[in-house]
């Protein structure tokens, strides 16, 4: 056995059961330097493990129950008025700034005359629009937004209307051969009335509509719409009963790979019923 | 007709019988206990706390050397205790968990008062017999012993006081293994480390102390 060895067996013995090794020994015997660090490791563990047991004093078990029964208290629910807790207002505050804010967007949307905000957007029944033109092509529009601006308000197309609200469109009626304003059932809408095309990009064949002239149309009739209109968007003003205008935009509609309105960058292809190719 | 044996019996029969039953049948495990406390049972997790108080107490006192802070953080571990009954799984001895969850309070308790001791501006007025606390820098004791009864006291206190000078990755495992006398197998799973690790720094600690506590040996 050399020195490491022997140390390494000094350091690890448990000095309650084990003792040294025949081979750690007869080393110790003869190594002056192992026999001196054995006996000085024996000593400082004899040291060490001779300090006194300290002891947890007597009434541990009793602070010990008092503090078991002091979190048993804090743990347990309170009346939510004695105690205050932000956790606890969390929800019902959220629920009340909803509330809130519903309400007001509600009186909003309910006071007669009032332009909607720049920004609003309200989903509008879509019209069906089909051609029973050979040259042109059928198409089927689908549901979709209609943007109202302020700022895009110009003398033009009036449509006179109280309110527009969405409206899902019945298959049959999609497939109208004219395109039509669909009203909803409820809604207040006494005339439908098409003045005049705003759009810039409404030339040429874009079917202008009656100007100053006024033609009205009653609730659910049909408008035609030129559906290889140049690019841009179809403005339309509304004017409702109260007198308040506002202008819609009619944007391109797309279902499938094809459009009813040409759009910006988008190929456009014309159908033909004679084709027997049909929409879809 | 059964014959009353005690008082007790006539007044409390279940306690009594349940005395009874313990003295016949073997002290419960550990385990036992703490699966008994899970469920509600505060006389086994009091029958707990009797078994490891005074071990735990002494234990975190040897690491932190402050008595009452020691009585504190032993409290504190069977909070914890109880508190994750029901997360405590029996893989190892209960005495693993619990002196683990012991270590790793006094160790937090330590370097609180490390960081305290650090802004402390009084601790620059007191010195270190006024304050209780030993500094970071302990020399060994040179002065010739005055009184042969006061030898063993004044032994102990360096001792303890050399103790609370080591770093605290080796007052841990030193504590573990010379005063409580655990296995290095068991002192690895206490501290989370390995058994070599925990032999080379059980060593080192010696020889700090060996230096130390070079009057005394």
């Amino acid at each position: 056995m050399n020195c490491r060895n022997c140390k390494i067996e000094i350091e690890e013995r448990d000095l309650r059961r084990e003792s040294l090794s025949e081979a750690a020994e007869a080393h110790m015997s003869s190594c002056a330097a192992c026999r001196v660090f054995g006996e000085e490791r024996l000593a400082l563990r004899r040291l060490i493990g001779g300090l006194e047991k300290v002891s947890a004093p007597a009434d541990f078990d009793f602070r010990m129950r008092a503090r078991l029964a002091s979190e048993r208290d804090t743990n347990a629910p309170r009346g939510a008025w004695f105690t205050f807790s932000p956790s606890a207002f969390t929800w019902p505050l959220v629920g009340c700034l909803a509330l809130v804010i519903s309400a007001s967007l509600y009186y909003q949307q309910q006071q007669p005359g009032v332009p909607a905000t720049p920004t609003a957007q309200t989903q509008t029944p879509v019209m069906a629009m089909t051609n029973d033109s050979p040259q042109t092509s059928v198409a089927e529009a689908t549901p979709s937004v209609v943007q109202t601006t302020e700022s895009e308000t110009r003398p033009g197309i009036e449509v006179a209307t109280s309110k527009i609200s969405t409206t899902s469109v019945a298959p049959e009626r999609r497939r109208n051969a004219l395109p039509r304003v669909a009203g909803h059932a409820g809604v207040e809408r006494a005339s439908v009335q098409v003045e005049e095309s705003t759009s810039t990009g409404l030339i040429g064949a874009t079917p202008r509509f009656a100007a100053s002239g006024a033609t009205r149309h009653s609730e659910g009739a049909l408008i035609p719409v030129q559906l290889d209109a140049p690019e841009g968007q179809l403005k339309v003003l509304l004017r409702d009963t109260s007198g308040g205008a506002r202008t819609i935009s009619v944007d391109s509609v797309s279902f499938g790979s094809r459009d009813v309105m040409k759009r910006p960058g988008a190929t456009y292809t014309k159908a033909s019923l004679s084709t027997n190719q049909g929409v879809w | 007709m059964s014959a009353i044996s005690s008082i007790d019996e006539l007044i409390l029969p279940a306690r009594a019988s349940v005395a009874r039953q313990t003295a016949v049948a073997e002290p419960l495990s550990d385990h036992s206990l703490l699966e008994a406390a899970r469920t509600g049972d505060e006389a086994a997790f009091a029958e707990l706390v009797k078994r490891y108080r005074n071990q735990i107490t002494n234990y975190v006192y040897r690491l932190t050397n402050d008595y009452e802070s020691a009585v504190d953080l032993a409290q504190e571990t069977f909070l914890r205790v109880f508190r994750a009954a029901d997360r405590y799984q029996a893989t190892y001895a209960f005495s693993t968990y619990i002196y683990r969850i012991a270590t790793n309070l006094a160790i937090s308790e330590l370097r609180q008062r490390k960081r305290r001791r650090l802004v402390s501006l009084t601790g620059f007025f007191q010195s270190q017999e006024q304050s209780g606390e030993p500094s970071e820098l302990d020399p060994a004791d040179r002065r010739p012993l005055q009184d042969v009864t006061l030898v063993d006291d004044e032994r102990r206190a360096a001792v303890a006081r050399a103790i609370a000078t080591l770093p605290e990755k080796y007052r841990a495992p030193l504590v573990l293994r010379d005063i409580e006398e655990r296995s290095y197998e068991e002192i690895g799973r206490i501290l989370e480390m390995s058994e070599g690790t925990v032999k080379s720094r059980i060593s080192r600690a010696r020889t700090f102390l060996r230096d130390k506590l070079q009057n005394y040996l």
